[in-house]
């Protein structure tokens, strides 16, 4: 379970480390990118739970926050 | 997954196909018919770019504003991000956001990619008789004399320099507080804070120099896309909050006659 937690917060590092590079280019082809509207970021509230909770309670908790994460939604934005 | 491909392919590379095709038929070139389309696509667009880049100008006005709550909260993260959000609430500030959006560009940016290759590579295995030549350029073959990369890659860092957060000053938390744990906790803030900013002014020059590269491997047709797309949104930006730091960065050049 170890190998798979630290594997997996890895690769949600290694996109943290490539999202500028994404929004550079949503930014010149659309013109605008949109933003994150929650803090702490979905990426880093996952490393969290999952470092709290292992991997899939971790998951799947980070995975509920993203998918309520958009403009017609009702949840509060800071969870 | 197959299925997702097969709605991706009929609600957006179809359609994207054959209006570039009719453009193409119309206008009997491929260049005119790339640059209409960018410029199509994009005025499309335009109802959600341009309250986000008016929520976006409207929050650096507020700036003074977020500062005197910082200070007024100081080193309370929690009170601060409170009133913040009374304060956009109040001026009714609702930037587009969340991943949602994030996701949908991600599918019509490869959309777009997808319909541009196939497009560059096969017109003429589709039968049409098009002229694939736009002033001195063949668009179906990598520009290597260098022109068209050298003018993504330029109108990429005037882009770049007019987003820059530069010009707005430092958005930091003003750490004078006396206390050693206050000044910890904003210490820890202003971190996440000043690696975001120069994650940013990287990008400010990474970005050309990536834009300069693509350009030069791939057909020049995408090389004409992303010029007319950028050239788009530098429009749009100088329309709605002016030129941002480029005007710090003009300064800057030497040599210039500035009358």
């Amino acid at each position: 379970m170890k190998i798979l937690d630290t594997l997996i917060i890895i690769c949600i590092q290694g996109y943290k480390r490539i999202r500028p590079f994404i929004d550079a280019m949503f930014l010149s082809v659309f013109g605008v990118v949109s933003k994150c509207s929650q803090t702490p970021t979905c990426s880093d509230y996952t490393i969290e739970q999952i470092k709290n909770y292992g991997t899939i309670t971790g998951l799947k908790k980070g995975v509920t926050r993203l998918a309520t994460c958009h403009p017609y939604s009702a949840k509060p934005t800071n969870v | 997954m197959n299925q997702f491909q097969l709605f991706v392919q009929t609600i957006l590379i179809h359609p994207i196909f054959e209006v570039l095709r009719f453009l193409t038929i119309q206008t009997g070139n491929f260049g005119v018919a790339i640059v209409l389309l960018t410029v199509l696509m994009r005025t499309i667009l335009v109802p959600f770019t341009l309250p986000t880049l008016r929520s976006q100008k409207k929050m650096r006005d507020l700036k003074p504003k977020i500062d005197e709550l910082k200070k007024k909260h100081k080193g309370d993260a929690k009170k601060i991000q409170q009133a913040q959000m009374e304060l956009f609430k109040a001026h009714n500030i609702n930037p587009l956001s969340g991943c949602l959006p994030y996701i949908v560009q991600f599918i019509v940016l490869i959309a777009l990619y997808n319909v541009l290759r196939n497009f560059v590579a096969n017109a003429a295995a589709i039968g049409m008789n098009v002229q694939s030549s736009f002033f001195m350029f063949d668009l179906s073959k990598p520009d290597h004399s260098l022109i068209i990369p050298i003018i993504a890659a330029v109108s990429q860092l005037v882009l770049s320099l007019m987003i820059l957060p530069g010009a707005e000053k430092h958005d930091l938390i003003p750490n004078n507080s006396k206390k050693k744990s206050v000044q910890k906790a904003n210490e820890k803030e202003t971190d996440t804070q000043e690696m975001a900013e120069t994650m940013q002014k990287q990008m400010v020059f990474m970005m050309p120099i990536m834009t300069g590269i693509i350009s030069y491997q791939f057909p020049a047709g995408l090389g004409i896309y992303w010029i007319t797309t950028t050239a788009y949104s530098i429009i749009q930006q100088w329309m709605v909050s002016g030129p941002g730091a480029l005007t710090d960065y003009w300064k800057k050049i030497p040599f210039i006659n500035r009358t």
